[in-house]
């Protein structure tokens, strides 16, 4: 990669993920020493709300590692028939948003809930809103708020298990077999093999749980992201993002966890597919109880609630909520179209500079928002933007540009040179946009701010799984190509693309669902003209008939899977 | 393909830089029945509105909250508000410019801002709203002292005082009965096992569905779930002694609104009888403040209104919004608005705990990588 391309991508990620925080720094650092902190925490039980979070997360952890297990006995270890469509159905709790699996587990566990109903019928009173009983213990345990995050995360531990256990080690596993029998031979190798995956999983779903905001609002369960938000809302921005900082604690440590574990796990997905035995009966019946569980119980709860469609005429939910939200339905659309080619685009950049492996400082800088809640990321930007006149800044620009700069390159003196041309950018290009008022336009007025949270939190994802891409580049026929003249354009062609290309398309899916089921960064970030489905779902859910909401929450479904499906068959159309 | 592209990045940009009349207006009262007054306007006028919501979790906080945190460059003209003691909030910190809309001049002298910052229109009471089938209408509470009666106790919810009309309602009752009765009240309230929910639609929802018999809530909650079908009925309140209170909801302009003529033109409509009666016939069944708009249908005329004095309520929310929050803010409802002493000592248990965790993971990867 070139020296300005490089550069280029530091003032990128310097203005995107460091400027803001910096801001976010200095004005949290002032509500520190002017008091407002006190008031905050003299409030109400911070630490109460905190040990609530860890409590969920925990059970959260627990809840979603045994649905995994269930998935995994049958798919990682054993063949079944249609083993693609199993592992598609798989990724239909992830594509389901948290806050639709809430309202959908709302109308099965919720005060009327149908299931509810039975249990109370039985005796057995139950629901997913409420603690369990623990008298005496300052702090809750909310296990309905858990088990629909564990039924939305729990692809996140199960789907790179199976990814591992299919690649099981084939020598060491024969080996083994020698002096045991052949089943428990797999148990033992699968464990020690599996043991990277199902760690970061674990990780994931537990750095996930702590800062999901949706489910813990609609549910009223009280844990600190909710306290974030209001305090946010009600006392100070900066105030609410102050708050967070025990929640940014556990997400640097998880992601710290999570980028240390990333070696040995895409180590155990690099081994052959190994033969593998048909699953038994009792597998694959497990397999589809977990499934039916988690995706199919809450889909027929939305669409038995939202009714049937009026196919002999009239007007069903659909269409009246349809009528009502089309406008939202074409900005999603607009927000997506503005989202997907710059996230593509910096994480092909990002990902070519990593998988040189002189990735140092600014990997780290890249990787930063994923080890924050979102709605620090939010608030980050929102200061940014309010503050992007002020002298202060425009200071935090230059900051962030020559730490960018500093850290992009290896040598010393390159390191000096390359922090004041990327720092001298950043400013000029920060004090340019100011000054013309263009920032304020782009910024306040259009599509940008969403779009550029949703960069800011899920480029290091999508630049991490291309390096992965990258790292599979044929070096030594790009160096023959470059030795026999051919220019770059002609080395992408023929020896990156067929490599990445695979990669780009599952990345491109992943970006579109990431984006479109987006919730707690966009709902402080989408600025007025704006509408995004999500936060109209979550804004009905209050006063909009049960049926209409979840007529809406059925099409918003659609609406993401038939993308979805159609960059698949764009892939497969590549392919072929 | 790329012609296409270009064609929509050129539009985008176009569409960017074209100089269109345009109003920016942040509005707190629900999305569904805002919608539509702010198209009619567009179509009126053809002043093209952007719009942002409140979510139900902030309602009215939220705005204000981003009104404040945008006070040195404002992107919002208009702010609509459902209730009035937060835009009374925002005149107080200066964030608003006074307006005299003359669509304003048959609405009565209480409902408006006597320095014309804000003007109030379409109000909303308190009320009670109760399930048919499972209270009759002989059996519910009809004064707000009622609540606190052990005959209702686990009977009511009611949504909790931080955000919305339930906050203004605080304010009015902190400015009218003093610190002591307010926080006796609140905490008979928690005495009485009173379920404490996020907002007045969802207390609503809970007694239309059945969960609980009764609980207070706004005239335009009761309004959706009777034409949703579901079994409830209202109680005006206190209509032997105060009054029920009545909140309007109130417009104002801001100040530094960078479209100033378009503000004042959305402020004029939204003041206007017309829509008044529009937001009456609609499902939100706001009762309108203009003499001569038909009132809206299921809403008893003539009840009797708590006389309030809006400035004050807002004052004392200021003042008491950290007791209230000490109360309701956090796990649970608390009978105390003493600071929880104990509480500090959990949060540094609990970051030890995470410190300790920290050190255990570095040292074993640490091991890892030496093996």
């Amino acid at each position: 990669m070139s020296w300005i391309a490089r550069q280029s991508l530091a003032l990128v990620l310097a203005l995107l993920v460091l400027q803001p925080l910096l801001v976010l720094a200095e004005r949290g650092a002032g509500v520190l020493l002017d008091g407002t902190m006190d008031q905050v925490l003299s409030g109400a039980q911070v630490g109460v709300l905190f040990a609530n979070a860890i409590f969920l997360a925990l059970l959260t952890t627990l809840f979603a590692a045994v649905l995994a297990i269930g998935v995994v006995m049958a798919l990682g270890l054993y063949r079944v028939r249609g083993e693609g469509l199993w592992t598609a159905l798989l990724l239909t709790p992830l594509i389901i948003p948290p806050h639709i699996h809430t309202i959908a587990w709302t109308r099965v566990l919720g005060d009327k809930g149908w299931l509810s109903l039975w249990l109370a019928e039985q005796g057995m009173p139950m629901n997913v809103r409420l603690p369990l009983a623990t008298d005496g213990l300052l702090a809750h345990i909310y296990p309905g708020p858990a088990w629909v995050m564990a039924c939305s995360f729990f692809p996140l531990i199960a789907l790179p298990m199976i990814m591992t256990l299919r690649r099981l080690d084939q020598e060491s596993f024969a080996a083994l077999s020698l002096s045991i029998p052949q089943r428990r031979a797999l148990f033992i190798r699968a464990k020690v093999e599996a043991r990277p995956a199902f760690f970061t999983g674990l990780i994931a779903v537990f750095a996930l749980a702590l800062v999901t905001y949706p489910v813990v609002s609609l549910l009223d369960t009280p844990v600190l992201v909710q306290k974030v938000y209001f305090v946010f809302s009600q006392v100070d921005q900066a105030a609410g993002a102050v708050l967070a900082l025990p929640l940014v604690l556990m997400a640097v440590l998880a992601t710290f966890a999570l980028t240390r574990a990333e070696q040995s796990l895409m180590a155990g997905l690099r081994g052959k597919a190994r033969p593998r035995d048909a699953a038994s009966p009792s597998a694959i019946a497990l397999l589809v109880t977990v499934l039916v569980v988690t995706s199919g119980v809450p889909l027929v709860s939305l669409l038995r609630e939202a009714g049937p469609l009026a196919i002999a005429g009239g007007t069903d939910n659909y269409q009246s909520v349809f009528a009502r939200t089309a406008e939202a339905f074409c900005d999603t659309g607009a927000l997506l179209l503005w989202a997907m080619p710059p996230l593509l685009l910096l994480s092909v950049l990002a990902a070519r500079w990593m998988a040189r492996g002189r990735v140092g400082g600014l990997d780290a800088v890249a990787t930063l928002p994923l080890a924050l809640p979102p709605v620090v990321v939010g608030v980050a930007l929102l200061l940014n933007v309010a503050a992007m006149d002020s002298g202060r800044a425009a200071l935090c620009a230059l900051l962030a540009g020559a730490v960018a700069g500093l850290v992009s390159v290896g040598s010393m003196r390159e390191r000096f040179l390359s922090a004041f041309v990327v720092a001298l950018a950043a400013t000029a290009l920060h004090w340019g946009l100011g000054v013309s008022g263009l920032a304020r336009v782009i910024l306040t007025e259009g599509p940008t701010l969403p779009v550029l949270g949703w960069l800011a939190l899920y480029l290091p994802l999508c630049a991490r799984l291309m390096r992965v891409a990258y790292q599979s580049v044929d070096r030594d026929g790009m160096d023959a190509a470059r030795l026999s003249g051919a220019n770059s354009l002609t080395r992408f062609r023929v020896a990156e693309w067929p490599a990445v290309r695979g990669t780009l398309a599952a990345v491109a899916i992943l970006g579109f669902i990431l984006c479109m089921t987006e919730l707690s960064a966009t709902l402080l970030l989408l600025r007025p003209g704006w509408q995004f489905l999500q936060v109209r779902i979550f804004n009905m859910v209050h006063y909009q008939s049960a049926g209409e909401v979840a007529a809406l929450c059925v099409l918003v479904l659609v609406a993401t899977l038939l993308p979805v499906m159609v960059l698949r068959l764009l892939a497969k159309g590549q392919r072929a | 393909m790329l012609k296409q592209l270009s064609a929509l990045c050129l539009s985008l940009v176009v569409s960017l830089c074209a100089q269109e009349r345009k109003v920016v207006v942040y509005v707190s009262l629900d999305e569904e029945y805002a919608r539509a007054i702010l198209s009619a306007f567009e179509k009126d006028t053809g002043i093209k509105v952007e719009s942002a919501f409140d979510t139900e979790d902030n309602k009215t906080v939220g705005m204000v909250g981003r009104i404040i945190a945008e006070r040195e460059s404002p992107v919002a003209d208009v702010y609509w508000n459902n209730e009035c003691a937060q835009t009374i909030r925002l005149k107080h910190m200066g964030l608003l410019q006074p307006y005299a809309s003359p669509s304003a001049e048959g609405i009565a002298a209480k409902f408006k801002d006597p320095e014309q910052y804000w003007t109030g229109f379409a109000a909303r009471a308190r009320v009670l709203i109760y399930n048919t089938q499972l209270m009759a209408a002989t059996d519910v509470p009809t004064t707000t002292d009622d609540l606190t009666h052990a005959r209702w106790k686990g009977k009511i919810a009611h949504a909790r005082p931080l955000t919305g009309t339930t906050l203004t309602n605080a304010g009015v009752h902190y400015a009218n009965s003093g610190v002591e009765a307010t926080e006796k009240h609140y905490r008979a309230l928690i005495a009485n096992d009173v379920r404490f929910e996020r907002g007045n639609g969802q207390v609503a929802r809970l007694v239309g569905e059945g969960v609980i018999p009764c609980g207070m809530t706004d005239t335009d909650d009761v309004s959706v779930r009777q034409r949703e079908g579901k079994p409830v009925a209202m109680q005006l309140l206190d209509q032997q002694g105060q009054g029920a209170l009545l909140i309007p909801n109130s417009v104002a302009v801001l100040k530094g609104a960078p479209h100033l003529a378009e503000a004042k033109a959305l402020v004029d409509y939204l003041l206007s009888p017309a829509v008044e009666a529009q937001l009456a016939a609609g499902v939100s069944a706001q009762i309108p403040l203009h003499a001569g708009v038909a009132p809206p249908t299921g809403i008893p005329s003539g009840f009797r209104s708590m006389e309030v004095d809006f400035s004050a309520a807002a004052t004392a929310i200021e003042k008491h919004r950290l007791d209230l929050e000490r109360m309701f803010g956090g796990a649970l409802p608390q009978a105390s608005t003493e600071p929880a002493a104990d509480d500090n000592l959990v949060l540094w248990v609990a970051l030890g705990c995470l410190a300790v965790a920290a050190l255990l993971l570095v040292r074993s990867m640490k091991q890892k990588q030496v093996a």
